[in-house]
Formats: structure tokens, sequence, C-alpha cells
């Protein structure tokens, strides 16, 4: 196995293999929950804290796994920390678990935890598996928490709550752009918020499957 | 030939190879071909001789657009112009205000005034959007190395023509810019797009906004002003349909509303859609220079008879859309400007001459479902030709696979 | 009711996978290449937003 730095895993899944602007996994969460950054900030930090020790613990075992039921083992063991974040919230931000309502359990579902027990917990020992969860956590929280406080500014013209942009209904003069809060503006931002980062680090940018020939003027042609 | 000559010998060399503003040749070759159309032709095989072109193409949509835009800037002014002498409304304060009482003045019976009055608002909205829209397109058109398109003239024009006339400026831009922006540039432009931009723009200032572009009070240019279009009219049971006549029993609706007025004009609306008649002047046009596909219009009228049809065999007592016959619908709304203008745009509709027919039936379904069942939204046709765009590849791709396999049988049946 | 749900979402993904197919012929920036699909998905999501709140 080859031997990583702790700073790239820590800090590669942030800007050069970020889980959702790279991978395009998670994306569902990163519509449901972020029309309010309250929201998106505890789905990120709960995301963080299950993919984090789901790596640690899964990487601990990964000796006594065996590798026929290794994927009932993994889900066990990320069922019951999402359980364990779940009633957590439960207990003690009960209006916020509210908001979020399923979106906490379907952590479960998330491909960004599977996919890092499987591609790097399994075969890492357990502080490397425990940064890396980490790491991938914060990616995911970065592209949410952009998104929320978007589509929260834009949105409703307030920021965790707090009236930053003093709307028309309030006496202000902002008026709340009402398609922030519906789902397809979090298709277009993840679109925008994707092409941006492209534009920034060109090698993530795909292949094109099928190249058209230059037909304009101001092409090499002419 | 002067401005020719000037332009290659003076002008052109600066925006070519080697030249000071090389950079900027985007910009140059979009005034040029403005100007004179370009003499470029396809060097190699597979040629095609025909007068038409992109250009000639958008230029006579314009023109089909004109009887609506002109019929839409006197009934802006009407429409204010009425409420204010006749019902005693103010008008918007503002220098549009001003600028009008200072020419022409209120009176409703004044063909100047109401022009005028219209035009104060009209005008300023389609500079707003032509500036943004070149704003844009020429954006694109720079970093990416294309031409900027005449294309966008149309959907230009066509994005004023369903506005209501006292949106906010700033929205204005902000749907145009969305418009061009996502619903056609990302795609690489004009032709490449699958959902028409005019469209999109506006269903994005629908959901973003709707309060300056849905409901009473946006209609007519007047302060404080609160009437329904006849749609909604319809729709809260306030259209006698068998009498053709309206019942204005409702305090606050002044307006005549025949079915004839609502053919003519003269009723309450986006800027461009309230004439019927005006829109079927357009349609004549495009219909003539065979610009615009007749299937699509025949399937869309087709499918709005059909469907209205089924929903007044239906029948409902608590919902008077139910019962609304179809020549209604084709005059009120925007239908018929969607019908003629929007459904008929050759880029996002079907391409086979069999899935225009079900294009167009789909839309013409659609469009009287979401009128009359939901009553979110009052106005179906902007939905329904967004929804039509997105089912086009699917009806394309079954009218394709069904003509493989009837030539299959025919060929491959025979020897077996 | 559920097996009605499950076709109209293997339609919407028919539709998505065609419409796709039609943009195999578009010409996006370098950035956007495989990213328009987001762009795509949400003006579908426009698209369909006429059967929200239908009433019968």
């Amino acid at each position: 196995m080859a031997e990583y730095k702790t700073k790239d895993i820590l800090f590669q899944p942030i800007f050069n293999n970020n889980p959702i602007a790279l991978q395009i996994l998670g994306i569902c969460s990163a519509l449901a929950v972020t029309t309010q950054v309250s929201t998106a900030l505890t789905m990120a930090i709960a995301l963080t804290t299950v993919t984090a020790f789901s790596s640690l613990f899964i990487s601990i075992l990964r000796n006594q796994i065996p590798n026929s039921i290794r994927m009932i083992v993994q889900v066990v063991i990320i069922a019951s920390l999402v359980i364990l974040v779940d009633q957590f919230l439960r207990a003690f931000s009960y209006e916020l678990s509210r908001q979020l309502s399923v979106f906490i359990g379907l952590i479960i579902t998330n491909c960004i935890v599977m996919g890092r027990a499987e591609a790097f917990a399994m075969s890492n020992p357990p502080v490397p598996a425990f940064i890396d969860g980490v790491g991938n956590g914060l990616g995911y929280s970065l592209i949410l928490v952009i998104l929320g406080i978007v589509r929260e500014l834009f949105g409703s013209g307030s920021l965790l709550g707090y009236q930053v942009l003093p709307v028309i209904s309030a006496g202000g003069w902002y008026q709340p752009n009402g398609i922030f809060l519906l789902p397809p503006s979090a298709f277009f931002l993840i679109g925008l918020i994707i092409w941006g980062l492209r534009a920034w680090k060109p090698q993530q940018v795909e292949q094109d499957q099928f190249s058209i020939a230059p037909n304009s003027r101001t092409s090499d042609l002419y | 030939m002067g401005l020719r000559n000037y332009l290659d010998k003076q002008v052109a060399p600066h925006f070519h190879e080697g030249g000071k503003f090389q950079k900027y040749y985007v910009f140059y070759e979009m005034f040029d071909t403005m100007l004179y159309s370009p003499s470029s032709t396809t060097g190699a095989a597979a040629h095609v001789r025909d007068g038409i072109d992109l250009k000639r193409v958008m230029m006579t949509v314009w023109f089909a657009a004109l009887p609506a835009l002109l019929f839409g800037l006197y009934n802006v002014g009407y429409q204010a112009n009425l409420q204010i002498t006749e019902f005693g409304f103010s008008p918007l304060p503002g220098w549009r205000t001003d600028l009008v009482a200072a020419l022409g003045g209120f009176d409703y019976t004044s063909l100047w005034a109401n022009v005028l009055h219209g035009a104060v608002y009209y005008i300023p909205i389609m500079i707003v959007v032509y500036l943004g829209g070149l704003l844009w397109e020429g954006l694109f058109a720079w970093k990416r190395g294309h031409e900027v398109n005449e294309g966008f003239f149309v959907t230009g024009i066509l994005f004023t023509l369903i506005l209501p006339p006292s949106i906010p400026l700033w929205q204005v831009f902000l749907g145009i810019s969305f418009g061009v922006v996502i619903g056609k540039e990302v795609f690489g432009g004009t032709g490449k797009n699958f959902m028409n931009p005019a469209l999109i723009g506006r269903a994005f200032l629908f959901f973003a906004y709707p309060a300056q572009i849905s409901g009473d009070e946006v209609w007519v240019a007047v302060d404080n002003f609160s009437g329904a279009t006849p749609l909604s009219l319809a729709a809260s049971g306030n259209i006698d349909f068998d009498a053709g006549l309206t019942a204005l029993a409702t305090a606050g609706q002044q307006v005549d509303i025949s079915w004839m007025h609502t053919f003519v004009g003269g009723i309450q609306g986006s800027i461009g859609e309230t004439s019927t008649l005006a829109i079927l002047i357009g349609a004549g046009i495009l219909l003539l220079t065979r610009i615009a596909s007749w299937r699509i219009m025949a399937a869309v009228a087709l499918g709005v008879v059909g469907t209205s049809w089924m929903f007044n065999a239906v029948g409902s007592d608590t919902n008077p859309m139910f019962a609304m016959p179809w020549y209604w619908h084709m005059t009120l709304g925007g239908l018929a400007f969607g019908l003629v203008f929007m459904a008929t745009d050759p880029v996002s509709a079907a391409m086979t001459d069999a899935g225009k027919w079900v294009f167009g039936i789909l839309i013409g379904f659609m469009v009287v479902v979401i009128r009359v069942i939901n009553p979110a939204f009052p106005e179906g046709m902007m939905l329904a030709i967004l929804f039509g765009n997105l089912c086009a590849p699917l009806i394309d791709y079954f009218v394709v696979q069904a003509n493989i396999r009837r030539r299959q049988r025919r060929t491959v049946g025979g020897a077996v | 009711m559920e097996h009605f749900w499950n076709r109209a979402v293997g339609g919407e993904n028919m539709t998505l996978a065609l419409v796709c197919g039609r943009l195999e012929y578009s010409d996006s920036s370098d950035g956007l290449r495989g990213i328009v699909t987001f762009i795509t998905v949400g003006l579908m999501s426009l698209g369909f937003m006429s059967f929200s709140d239908v009433q019968l």
C-alpha cells in the first residue's frame, strides 16, 4: 500500500478530489438540506462525524472482517453511528432534527461514507483512515455550506436566521428570490460551483466523448 | 459601397490576425454581419443552394412578432390610460409618468397617448433585454471563440413580449441573463440548447419573483391597481362562456370581455400576448415563409380542442374552468402567442414530422390540463411548452425507432 | 400507485438520457463538460414543476 502524507489525506478531498464536485456523490442531501445555513451546517457536521468514525472503526476491524460479508459489517457500523448522531440531535436540538427529518437517517445510504470505507479504510491503518474520513467530510461540508449560504442569503435575505439583507416585506430593499428555495436552484448552483472549480483546476476537466469539427471562422481552418 | 470599403480597408485589419484588437474580433464580426451579409461560403462538397440563412430566418420571425409588439405597445398604454382617466387611478410615480404627462397626456381615446404611454414602459424593457443579452452573448462568444448569433434577436423580442408591463427592469435583466446563460450558452449557443431560452428566462422570473409576474396587480401600469386577467376571471367563474359576454359583477373589473374582445385584444395580460388577431398575422407570415412548422401549430390547436372537449364533457360543479370552450382557451392568456412563436422554435421542438404532431398535441393537452386542474398555475402555456421541450427527444426517439422497425419488417419480414 | 411512480421515475430517467443524447451535439466550455447534466436536470425539474399542486 502506498504511503500517504497526512496533509494530503486531509486536504486532497477538499479541492482536488472533492466528493461532491469531482466524484459527484452525495448530491441528494446537498439538494435537500441546503435551503438554510443551519441545516446545511448540521448535516455537514453529522456526515463528517459519521464518515470519520466509520472509517476509523472499519479500519480497526479490517483484518477481522471476512471479505465475503464485509459490506454487511460496514453497513452495521455506519448504521450504528448514524443512529447515534440522530439520537444525539433529537436529544439536544429537536427543532433542527425535525427540519432535517429523514436526511440524517439517510446518511447510511450516502455514497461518500460507503465509498471511503471501501476505498480507503479497508486497506489502511486506523489513523490515516480517520483523517481520510475527516477530509472527505470536510470536502462535502465545504460545498454544502457554500450552497447553504448562497441559497439562504438570496432566497430569504438572511444567514443562520439573522436578517442580513433587509427584505421588502419588512420595510427593507431586498426582494427575496424564491427560486433559491426550490430544488432546481441547487442543481444550477452545484453546476456553477463545479464550473468555477474546474476553471481554477483544469486537470479535473473530463475528456470529451465526442468532439465536433471546428466550424467557426475564428478557428484554425480559416 | 463606401462603408464596405471603409470597413475592409480601415477597420477590419485591426481585428484580424496580428491586428491591435485581434482579441475583440467577435465584436467586429458581429457588427460587420449586422450591416452586410457575410460572403463566406462552404468550400467542400455537400452544398444547399438556398437564399435562406440563419439571419434571414431570424429577421422573419422578428417581423412576424412585430404586429403583436405594436399592438402590445398600444394596449399597455390603453389599459393604463383607461384606468387613469375613467376610473381615477393615479399613474405610477416616476420619470415615465412625467414624460407622458408632458408629451401626450392620459387620454385613452387618443392613439398617440396610448402608444406613448406603452412605449415608456416597453422601450426600457427592450433596451435592458438587448443590452443584457448582448453582454452575455458577447462575453461567451469572445471567450469561446465563436460568433455572436442572430438567434438572440428573436429570443430577446419574444422575451420582452411575454413580460407584464410593470415588471422592474433589474428583474428583466436577471431573467434574460438566466435564459441566455443557463438556457442556451452553457450548451454552446444557438441551436445547441434543448429548451426555449426566452421561456426559461420567464420561468426563472416566475418562480423567483412570483409577485411581479403573476397575480392580479401587475398587468396594468398604474398605482395600487388590482384587476385579474381574463384567464383568472374565467378560473374564478366570472365569465359566462355561453353568453359570450362577461358578468361584470366583480367590482374593479371595468373592461368589457366578450370573446371578440379577447380575440382582437384590449384585455389585460403580458405585453405581446393579448391580441390573438395580431399574433395570427404573425402566424400567417411564419407559415407563408415556411419558417415555422405548420404541423406543430396545427397539432397544438388540435390538442387544445380535444382536451377542452374532454373537460367540457366531464364537467365539474366546483371548477368553472372545466366548462371553458376551446375557442376561449385559444384567445385567453399566452396560448396563442406560445403556439405561434414558442412551440414552433425549431431547435427545441421535435425534429421528425410525426414527432411534431405528437409534440404539438402534447403541448396542447398539457396547457389545458394545467389551466384546468392546477390552480397553482393559472397560465399553463409556459410550463406546457417547457414540458414539451423536455419530451421532444423522447418523442423523436420513438418515431425513429418505429421507423427502423417498420423498415426491418419490410426487408427481414419478406425474407422470413 | 407505487407502480405508477416507478414508471414515472423511469420515464424521467429515459427523458434525461435522451436529452443528454441530444446534448452530444452541444458545445459546452471545457469546464462544463459533464456538468451540463446538472444544468439539464435543473431545467428539467423546472419543466416538471407543472405537476406540482395538481388538484383533481
